[in-house]
This record gives C-alpha cells, sequence and structure tokens, in this order.
C-alpha cells in the first residue's frame, strides 16, 4: 500500500485500459497440472519454446520426448507462426493436440493486421494495404503506403480467418499453478517484472520485454536481462511466494537456465535446436528435464 | 472518389453530417482567419502565454474557462472526435500527452491543456479535400438523463502538403475545435519522409520521427470511454518522447496518483491568480524534440 503522504516512484501502479481481443491471463486446466505421490497420474506437461512455423522439428521433439496424446499435455510458449515454412500446419498440430498457446508477438502482429484488415476504411485514392505487395516505390514518394507488414498480411491470408480466431483466444499469460520448488509456474513469451501482479503486466511487454532499466521493462537488448532482475526479487521472497517463468521470444541469448526462470528459444528457425521443458510428479516433489532436438535452417527467403 | 461510411448512430451519439456547401458560420470563420493574412502562421491563439495559448482565437470569448469547464471540454472535444472519425471510417491514433494519459487510466490528465492525435499523410490529404471547414455536432447523454449538444470545427491547414517544418510556424496540420469557448485537439499528420533512402521511418513536420512498426499494426483499446487506437509500441513511442520515469513518477503538477482510485487527484487548489507563464503555446509534436534523452526535463515541460 503506497503511503498517501509520500510520492512513490513505481512501475506498474497505472491502469491502463485493456485491448481490444486480448486475453491478459488464463489458468491452466487443473486436470493437465502433473500429480505427485504414490499414486500419482502419469500426466507430464511439455513445454516448447519458439517454433516458427517448423512443424517437422515439433513433430520430432514430440516424438523424443514420447509425448503420448491421453496422458501428456502441451504448451507453446509463443511465435509458433511467422518466418519459417508452414505456420499453418503448426497452429492444426497444436489445434489438434488441444495444445495451450500463449500470445507471442507474431500471433499478436497477425492478430492486429488481420483487425485492420478486417475493419472498413475509407478510400483515400492513394497507396494503400490492398495495393500489391510487390509494390516497393509509389509515384508519389510523399504519400508512400508501406506500414511494413506485407509480409504479416500475406500470412494472415495463409492462415485463414478461422486459425486466426484460435490464436485470438490463446492467453498472453498462462498460470500454470504451483509445482513444489518452482513455486507459482508460469509461461509467457518474453517476460514479466518481478513485483506486478500478472493482472497489471502490460501485455505488450509480456510479449516484447528484454531488459528492464529502473524497474520499466524495455524490448532492448541493452541493460540488466529481466530475467537477472526477476531471479533476484524472487530470491528475496518467501519460498511459499516465488516463481517460476517458462519463456522463450529471445533466440540471440539462447538457452537460459535460471533457478526462477528458464528461457527455452533455442533459434530452431536459424537451424539450432528446438527446446522443451518436460515437468513430471515425482514420489514426492515435480523434476522438470530439458529434451532438444537440432533443426534445419527454415528460414524462408 | 469512393467514400464509405457506416450510419451507425447510437441514440447516445449524434454526429450530424455538414452540408457540401459551406455554412455561414464557415465563411465567417474563413473571412475571420483572413484577418490574419500576411503572416505565414495558419491557426491563432489569443495569447502567446501558456493559459491563452490553448485556444483557437476565432472561438476564444475572452476569458480565459475554468478547470472544471475546461475538462468537461476536453473530454468532450476527444469523445466527439474518435466517435465521429470512426463513424466515417478515417484512421486516427492518440498521441504526445494524450497517450501518457491513456496509459496511466485511459482518461486526460486533469492539468492537461489540450489534447493531440495523428493522422497518416494520405489521411490527412482526404480529410483537406472532403471535410474540411466542416461543423459537426455531437450530443452526448449526461448522467441525470440530460443531454448537451455541442459543436465542432475541422478546420485544415492548407499548408499541412509541405512537408518540411518550414519557419515552423505551420508545424500543426489540422484542429478539432469545440466551437463554444475555441480549446481544441492538435491533429498532425504524419508520413514516410524519405521512403527511398530512409523506409519505414515516419515523421511529421517538426522531424518527430517514428518507426512504421511502432506505429502499425495500431491497437484498439479504450479512451474516456470510446473505442480509441494507439500505436503498436506505444511504450517505446512514451519512453523516447518523455523517459521511463513518466511511467513511474506519481506526483504530476500538484497532483498526485492514486492506484486505489486509479485517478490523479488534486492535492491542493488551484491558483486560478497565479500569473501566466511567459510561453508560447507549443504544440505537444514539437516539444519533446530539443532534448530528447532529458526525457524528465520534457515531460515536466510538457505537464
Amino acid at each position: 500500500m503506497v503511503n498517501a503522504d509520500e510520492s512513490v516512484d513505481q512501475y506498474g501502479l497505472n491502469a491502463r485500459p485493456e485491448f481490444k481481443d486480448t486475453i491478459q491471463i488464463m489458468d491452466l486446466p487443473a486436470k493437465y497440472i502433473p500429480e505427485t505421490g504414490k499414486h500419482r497420474n502419469p500426466g507430464r506437461l511439455v513445454i516448447v519454446g519458439d517454433v516458427h512455423g517448423m512443424e517437422e522439428s515439433l513433430v520430432q521433439l514430440l516424438e523424443k520426448v514420447g509425448f503420448k496424446e491421453k496422458r501428456d499435455h502441451l504448451i507453446l510458449a509463443g511465435d509458433i507462426i511467422s518466418k519459417g515454412p508452414d505456420s499453418k500446419a503448426v497452429v492444426d498440430l497444436a489445434r489438434k493436440l488441444d495444445a495451450t498457446v500463449v500470445r507471442g508477438n507474431h500471433e499478436d502482429r497477425i492478430i492486429l493486421a488481420a483487425a485492420d484488415m478486417m475493419a472498413e476504411h475509407m478510400d483515400l485514392d492513394a497507396p494503400g494495404p490492398s495495393e500489391p505487395v510487390d509494390k516497393v516505390q509509389d509515384v508519389l514518394e510523399e504519400v508512400s503506403f508501406n506500414h511494413g507488414d506485407y509480409k504479416d498480411r500475406k500470412l494472415v491470408k495463409e492462415l485463414g480467418q478461422k486459425r486466426v480466431n484460435w490464436l485470438k483466444e490463446c492467453p498472453v499469460i498462462l498460470r500454470v499453478g504451483k509445482l513444489g520448488d518452482m513455486g507459482q509456474v508460469v509461461v509467457v513469451h518474453a517476460g514479466l517484472v518481478p513485483g506486478v501482479e500478472l493482472e497489471n503486466q502490460d501485455p505488450t511487454m509480456v510479449m516484447n520485454m528484454r531488459t528492464i532499466k529502473h524497474g520499466v521493462p524495455s524490448d532492448e537488448r541493452e541493460g540488466h536481462g529481466w530475467m537477472e532482475v526477476w531471479n533476484e526479487f524472487q530470491k528475496r521472497l518467501p519460498k511459499h511466494k516465488r516463481s517460476t517463468v517458462i519463456y522463450g521470444h529471445d533466440s540471440k541469448r539462447g538457452l537460459q537456465m535460471e533457478k526462477y526462470s528458464m528461457g527455452i528459444d533455442t533459434g530452431c528457425l536459424k537451424g539450432g535446436k528446438l527446446s522443451a521443458i518436460v515437468i513430471e510428479g515425482g514420489q514426492s516433489d515435480h523434476k522438470h528435464k530439458l529434451v532438444q532436438v537440432d533443426c534445419k535452417d527454415g528460414r524462408q527467403k | 472518389m469512393k467514400f464509405t461510411h457506416l450510419f451507425a448512430l447510437s441514440s447516445l451519439l449524434l454526429p450530424i453530417f455538414a452540408a457540401p456547401e459551406p455554412p455561414a458560420e464557415a465563411i465567417e470563420a474563413i473571412e475571420e482567419r483572413a484577418k490574419f493574412g500576411g503572416d505565414t502562421k495558419y491557426f491563432h491563439e489569443p495569447g502567446g502565454n501558456d493559459e491563452l495559448g490553448h485556444y483557437d482565437i476565432r472561438y476564444f470569448k475572452g476569458t480565459p474557462v475554468t478547470y472544471e469547464e475546461r475538462g468537461d471540454t476536453l473530454l468532450h472535444l476527444i469523445r466527439s472526435y474518435l466517435t465521429v472519425f470512426r463513424e466515417k471510417n478515417v484512421e486516427t491514433w492518440i498521441a504526445h500527452g494524450t497517450l501518457l494519459g491513456w496509459w496511466w487510466n485511459g482518461k486526460i490528465m486533469p492539468w492537461d491543456w489540450d489534447l493531440d492525435t495523428q493522422v497518416s499523410a494520405s489521411t490527412l490529404t482526404w480529410l483537406g479535400e472532403n471535410l474540411n471547414m466542416t461543423f459537426h455536432n455531437y450530443t452526448s447523454l449526461n448522467e441525470d438523463g440530460t443531454s448537451d449538444t455541442r459543436e465542432y470545427l475541422l478546420d485544415i491547414n492548407p499548408n499541412h502538403v509541405e512537408r518540411i517544418r518550414g519557419d515552423g510556424q505551420n508545424v500543426i496540420d489540422a484542429r478539432w475545435i469545440d466551437v463554444s469557448n475555441g480549446l481544441f485537439i492538435d491533429i498532425t499528420g504524419l508520413s514516410e519522409t524519405n521512403p527511398s533512402t530512409q523506409p519505414g521511418i515516419w515523421s511529421c513536420k517538426n522531424f518527430h520521427r517514428y518507426r512504421t512498426r511502432d506505429l502499425y499494426p495500431l491497437r484498439e483499446t479504450v479512451f474516456e470511454g470510446v473505442p480509441a487506437l494507439v500505436p503498436y509500441s506505444f511504450d517505446r513511442i512514451l519512453t523516447e518522447e518523455y523517459s521511463a520515469r513518466a511511467l513511474t513518477k506519481t506526483m504530476h503538477e500538484g497532483h498526485k496518483w492514486m492506484p486505489e482510485q486509479k485517478e490523479w487527484v488534486k492535492q491542493e487548489p488551484i491558483n486560478s491568480k497565479q500569473p501566466p507563464r511567459a510561453r508560447a503555446h507549443v504544440p505537444r509534436s514539437v516539444q519533446a524534440e530539443e532534448n530528447p534523452k532529458s526525457g524528465l526535463r520534457n515531460l515536466l515541460r510538457v505537464l
């Protein structure tokens, strides 16, 4: 609680209005949470980093994990689409397996671009979103449209409205639940600001952040990684209040395994690896392990 | 030119389309404007200080409005603007201090004097050709069941085609003016100034630069209770313009942020007899450029 007599500088105290078509938080259905104890149900959670349309690699990874549709539950940490060879197939596989997907910055752009394509715009008699994709420069330089999202618009058309609508239902933050030593497990695409309630996290930043400066998150690379600040913060909390974040987004940093955060974007698209954290219930506590497969470079020209 | 619009008139909001012929009022307004011929500045304010710099001179009644009237006027200015533009399918988004107010609680900051919005340059051209000097009535329902109808003028600066700063007199491209007291919204057009050499960099006339992918795709949200659009990377735009502290500082201009109330609360009565500061009206789009990295100072100057 803020003392009324003093001015306190703190990030996350604001009450920004919500965004259309954005689900802030979802709780993972309890039936998917791995159980502990002697008579536990053997179901596991398989959490996979940025797939980016690399369907083949995802299939290989699930095989390596020994994924069983009826027993295990798949969670994808965002950016399942864009850049790679087959975004459509990845969405279809996720739907078939009834996976829980969190919204990444690429899903976000696609959902927004789709909304803009659906909206009625008055005809400006000027270059616009409906002009040919291959048009680089307009007759009148002055009014060049170039929103820079031709690729996004193309992908929207490729995916079709049904898949885009399915992606809209994906939450920005997935609250998995308390899993022993890991505390409250949360899956997001990019990161979280410690000390700010999940309800008050800025969804744009949750899908894009890399660093935290003076308590304020940023998508820039220079500065303290948000996960450093997050881990420091968790260690100062009483054990029952600690929380572990599993995220993707930052293939340049690569695998980032800390006590209270696990970064699993290992650059599958660029010919790196596709990574999964597999969580299962043990006799007395939950265990987790890392499983990876090698990927071919899937970047589209 | 095709023009698609929705005649979605709700019982709450009744924008009225202006007649194609400029009404007598508009002609008067144009004549009034001609009185200032000779200088290169298009829009004029009654005074060069903070208190008088926020009125359009054609509709200024001679005395400044009260704190309460100002808040009420600005609220209806933005609601009418966003509603009328949305009904006409004209894309616009909120900017500068107005965007910062949205970030805090989706409202105009109570110490703010004017409002800022942006449009693309092609939208601005379209507005100039199709809706310049049009009056729009906007009716709002009060909580007690009564209603108020207010009238607004959309005025496009004919110099907006000159996409360079020039002598700095015409950095604002258009205004949405409350004709009852002259308070207004600054509307600025953004375009990709050098698509060949600097693709993806947009700017207004004052060289305020934005990256295409920071602006688009726009995000739909709510401002002062009506649907509104904000730039894609609003966080980055706000911290670059005002510094990260603008997102954490909870005391501004004698107002304190109350997280439980989700409001900026005035800490002491505003002293209306305070002498106006000797400072000309400087549109938001101009202010942050001098020293963009010292965001706090920018913020203080803006606020």
